[in-house]
């Protein structure tokens, strides 16, 4: 098991004023210093669709930005490694950036899927670059902006999720022929939630792709997910671990901002690792005795102080470590 | 409101991303960080900062709209929360066209703009106000037909807003495809019917160009405001055409509030008074890492140094 430190705790969202720091370039040397003085080696980094808009950005936010920046790939590996990061182990893709880039691309959502298998292929073929092993797949868009475009119908939502399902399959089989693995993940607020998964996967090629269970979207979407582990973690290649304290009584997730729910006493969906209600130790345990020996994704998400942030996600890893060889001993 | 010739309205982008109407729990914010996040996630706080500060009016980012109308229902609803908080006007909405130098984007641009110009007449907003193009980094030099594809667009978005009550005006960002060498040529290329200009002070400053005689000429079009200083006037071709120029490299700061840099405020105030303009004007500080000390220092600006000479 290997962790991998995710760049998106970054964000421009909770992360507080300064957005315009955190878009140069400056910002970004330092941080790698951060992610590698608290002894990481290997990141993961979520990357939108290449616009001219977010292309300036002096954060590796897509692949254009990071050739504008470094020349190529290998020239942004060259840096990491000279920084003290030995690869980036993973790149996650989104259905929804696909989503929100729509505008600026000009592409219809009859062709959403084209779009977003050569988003997915570009991002692969920087990650065989960048010495990595995993493409992160969330395959849908929310279920609010979906239900924003399609309406209440049913039959196209149904029609859009199989071709969620055959779009992963094709970039699964075009991805290993570079070497790398596809994987997907859930998340509470997409098509891919709770019981849904296993139907999803049902129409997923297991040879080319697999199911990467992340637990706080699991919980809050209401299923078991330390069953799911269960269930998933001898197939795995790939696990997300994200924090949570958040429960959905009042359906967040179908609404355009799921992630901000506007009503309640509990409007923080994320936490930083190891400060939620995830059993981190009992996952550990079953992907040990899955012999689970694939990256770990370790995302603290939202994270309200980024260097502390940053502190927070080595020391959840020691812990978890050190408690799982008490345990055994 | 008072009987004055100025009001000033205040950009809100310097907050980041809003996307909360309101927090209810101080603690789900600070327990366990200990930190000042519970201060700068919600419009309520937001909104009553501006308010506290003596600001009257506020402007809005076109990327804000989804989650506003998510948080508040409609913009409708989220004028009366800003009226509620002490903020009487949402004055205006910044938006982009990336891309309008090539013909075959404007339908899918006009598409997005009416969906901003119909939330900014919603809220009662008065400008909308447009980066003309993208960067100048990929897109620039633009030739010719490049340079008139842009100010069609913003003629056509020009219409589109007098067709709702609203008004259109050029922002234009000195990383931007139209620059230095065609800035006001392109400006007499719009539709003086239609399009008007913003004065984004630093924008234009690190341009290169001298504000007050680029006001003093085309104050007919500049209807609007956008007041911020920079340390950094007539910034080389090399700096503004780089890739990304608005985000430096090395994390240096284009811009200041009023009265933290180089440029002549007074002066300027002096000739708003000569050509008796009237109306809102806004007040832009992205890139500040400190929201509340500038929002304060630019009213003190305002209270002891503007308002003296013409307000």
């Amino acid at each position: 098991m290997k962790a991998a430190a995710s760049y998106g705790i970054v964000n421009a969202d909770t992360s507080g004023p300064g957005a315009f720091l955190r878009a140069a370039k400056w910002y970004w040397d330092e941080l790698t210093d951060m992610f590698a003085a608290a002894g990481f080696t290997s990141v993961m980094i979520p990357m939108v669709p290449n616009t001219e808009n977010v292309s300036r950005n002096g954060a590796p936010i897509c692949t254009a930005s990071v050739r504008t920046r470094f020349g190529s790939p290998a020239g942004y590996l060259e840096y990491l490694n000279d920084k003290g990061i030995e690869n980036v182990e993973a790149i996650g893709v989104s259905a929804q950036s696909m989503y929100n880039s729509l505008f600026e691309t000009g592409l219809p959502i009859e062709k959403f899927f084209d779009g977003f298998y050569d988003y997915a292929m570009d991002a692969a073929e920087a990650l065989r670059e960048l010495k990595g092993s995993t493409l992160l797949l969330s395959p849908t868009p929310g279920v609010g902006f979906l239900r924003q475009t399609f309406g209440e119908d049913e039959g196209k939502m149904d029609r859009f999720l199989k071709e969620s399902a055959q779009c992963m399959n094709r970039i699964g089989a075009d991805v290993k022929k570079l070497g790398i693995n596809a994987v997907i993940r859930n998340e509470f607020w997409t098509m891919l939630r709770g019981s849904g998964i296993d139907a999803y996967m049902g129409l997923i090629d297991p040879e080319n792709v697999s199911f990467a269970p992340d637990p706080a979207h699991l919980m809050i979407a209401g299923a078991d997910y330390l069953e799911m582990f269960r269930k998933y973690a001898d197939k795995a290649k790939a696990v997300c671990f994200t924090d949570t304290k958040f429960r959905d009584p009042d359906n967040v997730y179908k609404t355009i901002s799921p992630e901000f729910p506007q009503d309640g006493a509990t409007q923080r969906v994320y936490w930083d690792l190891g400060y939620g209600d995830v059993d981190f130790d009992e996952i550990y345990k079953i992907l040990k005795s899955a012999d689970f020996d694939g990256p770990v994704l370790l995302e603290s998400k939202y994270s309200l102080d980024i260097p502390k942030g940053i502190l927070r996600l080595r020391t959840f890893w020691n812990r978890l470590e050190k408690n799982y060889a008490k345990r055994e001993a | 409101m008072e009987n004055r010739n100025l009001n000033y309205t205040y950009m809100t982008n310097l907050w980041g991303n809003i996307n909360y109407k309101q927090i209810n729990n101080f603690n789900e914010w600070y327990m366990g960080d200990f930190g000042n996040a519970y201060y700068y996630q919600d419009w309520d706080k937001i909104l009553r900062y501006f308010a506290g500060a003596g600001f009257k009016g506020i402007e809005i980012m076109v990327f804000s709209v989804p989650s506003i109308q998510n948080a508040f229902g409609s913009m409708t609803n989220f004028k009366e929360f800003a009226k509620e908080r002490g903020i009487e006007r949402i004055t205006g909405m910044f938006s982009h066209h990336v891309g309008s130098q090539d013909k075959r984007n404007h339908e899918a641009i006009f598409a997005y703009e009416q969906q901003a110009i119909d939330a900014l007449a919603e809220c009662d907003g008065i400008n909308l106000i447009v980066q003309p193009a993208g960067q100048y980094y990929g897109t620039g030099p633009l030739d010719e037909e490049g340079l008139k594809n842009v100010a069609e667009c913003m003629n056509t978005v020009g219409r589109m807003c007098a067709e709702k009550g609203l008004q259109v005006s050029i922002h234009n960002e000195f990383w931007c495809a139209v620059n230095k060498y065609d800035h006001e040529k392109f400006l007499e290329m719009t539709d003086p019917r239609y399009v008007f200009y913003c004065l984004d002070t630093a924008q234009v400053a690190i341009m290169g160009k001298d504000i007050l005689n680029f006001y003093d000429t085309y104050h007919d079009r500049v209807q609007y405001f956008h007041l911020k200083d920079t340390t950094y006037v007539n910034a080389p071709d090399e700096k503004r055409f780089g890739p990304g120029a608005e985000f430096d490299e090395k994390g240096g700061r284009w811009f200041w509030e009023p009265g933290g840099g180089l440029l002549d405020f007074p002066g300027l105030l002096k000739l708003m008074k000569k050509h008796h303009h009237k109306g809102w004007v806004g007040i832009e500080s992205d890139g500040t890492p400190e929201p509340l000390a500038t929002i304060l220092l630019t009213k003190n600006y305002i209270d002891t140094v503007l308002d003296p000479i013409y307000c």
